[in-house]
């Protein structure tokens, strides 16, 4: 580990080890994901979309963190791609935190008025060692989750975002103040985890026993990830080395068209290939896929989604992850959620553009302008 | 993977000799967090700071942020401050005579002790993979990395 890493690289990481483990799976494939999309161009919804379309000013880190942009000016850029849902990391970006002034809060709506934006979701972060070699307490660690309950009731939010490790007693505990403060909160679910993972379980378990309507998930969509973004080398898989460049972008291609894995390995082996590349076919189709139905089937417990990006194509593609063929499930399926886009593909490529982000966000709504039946 | 944060860390403003009357005590610079949270101060676990290949151990230094200073004992205790994400901090270090006027290349080395990943997970619930070895659930993660790497690299000019 050479640096801080974020959760999501050492989610990265441990799958990368969990691949190379001795405990390997058969690949399992998505049938919703498997097959080819019905066009290019998406035909509009037939039911008209709850989808809402929003953004998490996480995506707009680098131009932040460079003081390129400011609180402001990343709510006007929102704004201007019709991205009206704001998810916020408030220590991120709210100077003062926890305890902005009331003059921050007053400013804040004055912003949500011109820019007729939503306070949507509020992202926690439960930090749960904030004393070297200590523990919160139970008790402690309620405060700190109604410390942060507390903030986005001050500031408009009506949900809140759980990371995936906030502890399960915490959170159990904390029920009758998200209540009190009226902020619904959801556990994000996160790539490799999926509905089958026991922490999900246990979380339903838990907002099945309590009755609450106040408590579920955040899908984030590294679930429906068919293969590794670019510029993040092979994600786990073998060196780089053992791979053959060619085969690799082959089999990342058939994988995010639909094909399934044994078709794959029957035409690589025709293609004389090295060690490596077999591998890697391993690594790429080692995580279950979550089939958007399985987001259908629990949309009782979605108000919120991480609409995950990395790379956006010039042609309003995502390369990663196919949303033609997730979002039209969603909209059928009548979920009634906002949508949080999150780029993060900044945290892979060397970025000179101080607005490399916004360009990726706006190519991100044109995609869910286009799915969503609005252009 | 390339990481950009790394390459903002260490600030050429305000790099300085520091004078206490009319002797030079150290030097002083200012540098920015690689984490994009932000963090409280409590959580800062390890920093460390090599100049033309001279570590200087947080020991003899202080951080400035957002006015107060602190020496590394008291940041460990301070669980209700924080360093804001981009906000320069800056960091003097005692070195009787200061710095030659010139050229100098700052290495740099920070680690924030985040603990929202389960760092124990004995019943696997979590999907980050087999525990490690060992039997007692383990996860890896948030441990401060031994020897902390040096992830930010300047050379940047000392004017006197």
């Amino acid at each position: 580990m050479f640096r801080n890493m974020t959760r999501k690289e050492f989610l990265h990481t441990m799958a990368g080890a969990a691949a190379a483990s001795a405990l390997v799976s058969n690949g399992v494939g998505a049938s919703a994901l498997a097959g080819p999309s019905a066009s290019n161009t998406p035909a509009a919804p037939r039911v008209i979309p709850k989808l809402k379309r929003g953004v998490t000013l996480y995506s707009y880190q680098f131009a932040f963190y460079k003081r390129a942009l400011t609180l402001e000016g990343l709510l006007a850029e929102s704004s201007a791609i019709g991205a009206n849902y704001i998810q916020l990391l408030p220590e991120q970006m709210v100077p003062g935190f926890p305890n902005p002034t009331d003059r921050f809060v007053d400013q804040w709506f004055d912003w949500m008025d011109k820019y007729h934006l939503v306070p949507d979701t509020y992202c926690q972060f439960q930090d749960t060692v904030l004393i070297k070699g200590q523990d919160l307490s139970l008790n402690e660690g309620v405060a700190m989750l109604e410390r942060d309950l507390k903030l986005a009731n001050r500031m408009g939010f009506t949900k809140l975002r759980l990371l995936i490790g906030t502890p399960i007693d915490v959170v159990e505990k904390a029920i009758p103040l998200a209540e009190k403060y009226g902020v619904w909160m959801g556990w994000e679910l996160h790539a490799p985890g999926n509905f089958k993972t026991p922490v999900v379980k246990r979380w339903f378990d838990v907002i099945e026993r309590n009755n609450t309507e106040f408590l579920g998930i955040v899908p984030d969509f590294g679930i429906f990830s068919m293969r590794p973004a670019r510029n993040f080398g092979l994600a786990g898989g073998p060196p780089l080395s053992t791979t053959t460049e060619a085969i690799v972008k082959y089999i990342g291609d058939q994988r995010y068209a639909g094909v399934e894995k044994d078709v794959i390995a029957a035409d690589i082996a025709k293609m004389n290939p090295k060690p490596g590349d077999k591998s890697y076919l391993d690594a790429i189709c080692r995580y279950e896929v979550v089939d958007p139905h399985e987001v259908v089937a629990h949309k009782k417990y979605v108000r919120n989604m991480h609409t995950k990006f990395w790379e956006m194509t010039e042609d309003y593609h995502e390369y990663s992850i196919p949303y033609e063929k997730v979002i039209p499930v969603l909209v059928e399926g009548g979920v009634d959620s906002t949508m949080s886009s999150e780029f993060e593909g900044q945290r892979f490529k060397q970025i000179d553009d101080d607005e490399y982000e916004l360009e990726q966000v706006r190519r991100h709504h044109v995609m869910l302008r286009r799915l969503l039946g609005e252009i | 993977m390339a990481v950009f944060y790394e390459d903002y860390m260490i600030c050429t403003r305000s790099f300085c000799n520091v004078m206490s009357g009319t002797q030079t005590t150290g030097f002083q610079l200012q540098i920015r967090t690689n984490y994009y949270r932000g963090t409280y101060l409590s959580q800062i676990d390890a920093l460390r700071l090599v100049v033309d290949g001279e570590e200087f151990p947080t020991d003899n230094m202080t951080i400035t942020i957002e006015g107060v200073t602190y020496t590394f004992d008291q940041l460990a205790k301070a669980t209700h401050k924080r360093w804001f994400f981009g906000d320069p901090a800056t960091l003097t270090v005692f070195k009787p005579g200061g710095l030659k006027p010139g050229p100098h290349t700052v290495q740099l080395g920070l680690f924030n002790r985040n603990s929202y990943i389960p760092r124990f997970d004995p019943e696997g619930l979590y999907p980050f993979g087999p525990p490690h070895a060992g039997g007692d659930g383990a996860t890896g993660y948030g441990k401060t990395p031994s020897p902390l790497p040096l992830v930010a690299k300047r050379t940047m000019t000392l004017v006197q």
